[in-house]
Order: C-alpha cells, then sequence, then structure tokens
C-alpha cells in the first residue's frame, strides 16, 4: 500500500546519459525501419490476422 | 506500490487484449492495431487480442524464411527484433514486472494462500535455452516436405497460448473440438503445471522457461532504465535479498538479468537510500515508509 512517503522524488541528473543504451536503442532502430522497408510489416499482419490452431495444440 | 504495479499490469492487459466483441461477434480481432508489438507475452490467436507477440511473429518469420527468399521477399524478422530491441534497450526487464499479461496471471496465482517455495537458481539457465533452441534455432533448421519449420516454442510449451486462445477458441468455435487431439491435452497439462507450480513459487515460467523475459534480461544491465545502487549508502543489512520475490542479492548484482523492476527492495526493504530507480541519469528515489522498529543491521560504519 502506497503511503505519503512513497512519493516519488526526482534527482537532478546525478550522471550523464549513458550512451550504450542509446546506441542499442538506434541500432534496434535500424533493424526495426529495415524491416518497414522489406515490407515486413505487412507479413506480421497477416500472420497475426490468422489464427496458427498448431500454435495452440489445435491440429 | 504494489497496488500501482497490479493496476498498470491490468492496463496493459487490457491494451493487448482490446476487442472484448469477440463473444458476440463469433470471430477475433483483425484489425490494423495487430500490426503493433505487444511488449510482454500476449498470444496473437487469442481472440481478444490486439497486438501481435513478438516471440510467436518471430517465430513465424524465422520458420518460412527459405521460403519467403526464394520468393524475393526479405522476411528476415528485422521489424519483430526492432520492435524487441527498441522495448529492451529502454525499459529491460521492467516490462516483464509490469507490462506482461502473462506475468500478471502468475502474480495473481501466487497470492493465492499456499506454502512457498523457492525456483532453483540453475532452472534460470532454461529460458535462455529455450530461446536459443525453440525459438531460433529448431524453426530454422527443422524443417517438413513444403520447407518449413515449426512454430516449436508455441507449438510444444508456450502456456500463454493455451490460456489465452487454445481454450476460449475450443470455446468459441466448436466445430474445432474434434480436431483438438493430444497435442492440445498435453498442452492443457503443461498449464496445468504451470499454474500449480505459480501458486507455489514466484512467476516460475518467467524465470524458467521465458524466451522474451530471457531476451530483455539481456538489456537489465545496460538499459536506459534501470536500478541504481549507492554502495556508499548501503549497510549491508540484507533486507533487500529479503523481500526480493526473484531472491536476487540486490546490493550485489542490483541490475540482474532476474530482475523484473518490481522495485519492491527500493519501496519497501531500503531504508538508507541506497537503492532507486535511474531513468536516462535522472535518479527516481522512492522513498520508503519509516521502519516502525529500529532495523537491525551489520557493518555499518
Amino acid at each position: 500500500m502506497a503511503t505519503s512517503d512513497d512519493v516519488p522524488v526526482i534527482q537532478h541528473p546525478a550522471s550523464r546519459i549513458r550512451k550504450t543504451p542509446l546506441a542499442l536503442f538506434l541500432l534496434f532502430l535500424l533493424l526495426f525501419l529495415a524491416g518497414i522497408v522489406f515490407d515486413e510489416p505487412s507479413r506480421v499482419l497477416e500472420q497475426a490476422r490468422s489464427i496458427c490452431l498448431e500454435c495452440i495444440g489445435i491440429g | 506500490m504494489e497496488r500501482l504495479r497490479t493496476w498498470i499490469q491490468a492496463l496493459w492487459f487490457f491494451l493487448s487484449n482490446g476487442y472484448w466483441a469477440f463473444p458476440i461477434s463469433g470471430t477475433f480481432y483483425q484489425g490494423p492495431l495487430k500490426v503493433l508489438c505487444s511488449p510482454g507475452l500476449n498470444c496473437y490467436s487469442c481472440p481478444a487480442a490486439t497486438t501481435f507477440c513478438p516471440i510467436g511473429s518471430l517465430q513465424q518469420l524465422l520458420l518460412g524464411v527459405r521460403l519467403s527468399l526464394q520468393a524475393g521477399q526479405v522476411y528476415l524478422g528485422s521489424y519483430v527484433l526492432g520492435c524487441m530491441g527498441m522495448l529492451g534497450s529502454v525499459f529491460g526487464r521492467l516490462i516483464c514486472g509490469w507490462a506482461c499479461p502473462f506475468g500478471l496471471f502468475q502474480d495473481l496465482l501466487h497470492r493465492i494462500p499456499s506454502p512457498k517455495y523457492s525456483v532453483p537458481q540453475p532452472l534460470a539457465w532454461g529460458k535462455h535455452l529455450v530461446l536459443l533452441l525453440m525459438v531460433v534455432v529448431l524453426p530454422l533448421t527443422v524443417l517438413d516436405d513444403f520447407n518449413l519449420g515449426k512454430p516449436w516454442f508455441c507449438a510444444f510449451l508456450c502456456p500463454a497460448g493455451t490460456l489465452e486462445a487454445g481454450i476460449p477458441m475450443l470455446l468459441l468455435m466448436p466445430d474445432l473440438r474434434p480436431v483438438a487431439g493430444l497435442l492440445y491435452l498435453y498442452k492443457l497439462t503443461l498449464l496445468a503445471l504451470v499454474v500449480f507450480w505459480s501458486i507455489a513459487s514466484f512467476r516460475p515460467f518467467c524465470r524458467t522457461l521465458c524466451p522474451l523475459g530471457a531476451f530483455y534480461g539481456l538489456f537489465n544491465r545496460i538499459s536506459l532504465i534501470r536500478l541504481k545502487f549507492n554502495a556508499d549508502n548501503c549497510t549491508k543489512c540484507g533486507a533487500c535479498h529479503r523481500v526480493c520475490p526473484v531472491g536476487i542479492r540486490v546490493f550485489e548484482s542490483p541490475n540482474s538479468g532476474e530482475c523484473i523492476r518490481c522495485l519492491r527492495c527500493s519501496t519497501e526493504a531500503c531504508q538508507f537510500d541506497a537503492l532507486s530507480l535511474e531513468i536516462a541519469g535522472h535518479v527516481l528515489r522512492m522513498r520508503p515508509a519509516p521502519p516502525v522498529e529500529p532495523v537491525q543491521h551489520m557493518g555499518r560504519s
């Protein structure tokens, strides 16, 4: 149960923003964009719109 | 904080499964939102699912990669992997603790009063094997006569699919019932085992078998949002370890790949401001309520 003492306190940046997560984020953003360029979302949508009976143990 | 976490988990459950017209319409959601990635493990064959499951989609793309390349289409899973990686690099396993529908299911089961047991630490490696073998290697390499692989994790292991799709689909579509055979029975048994284990242990599936948890866990040490440990304030009293539901020695490994960021250590246990949440360099301190009795601690100079 939250109490009044549980209120989060934001402090000023204690350190600089780390570069590693941002670099990783950019890397995966590039992968994501590459997928869009190759029209992968339409394939994902096509799969997600159908039921894979084998995947849910039926058939 | 625990109550807030449950509410946020419930919110994500309804965002990932927002199509509640299915009992009336007799169909499942097929709209454009299904191009969006569900952050947690959520079967997209669930009649109410409004997003795609990253693990299910990744397997489907990998198992058909040969055929798609032969057809001149480059479906290598980069869109899905990109979604998963972006989520992982920002949140790490915070997603497991706060946004996974199957995690919420296990959390609720664990509230059922019963004797509680810990999960043996070596079993934690299981989820990495599942990710490597059942999600990547086997769908890519074990092929049928049509040059297609199988979605091994979904077909043989995923209890979320049985719970969210297998059972509702058989209730919704009686025509499918004769098709359900031994595989369905096996998956029901597996789901029952996970249910009983979840009552006795905290989130056993997440900790031992979930490939999505294994993937996000790889980011825990470096994600933009992570725990910040202040060694100068730590008295090594062990309160954080005692309260941790996954048994991490927080003062030794605050950003362990097993941590699901429930934040109990910083909000309920640590009285010395040794643990806080770091969000892109900003420190968010969660002050716990002051102790009723003085805390017994060792070695504080």
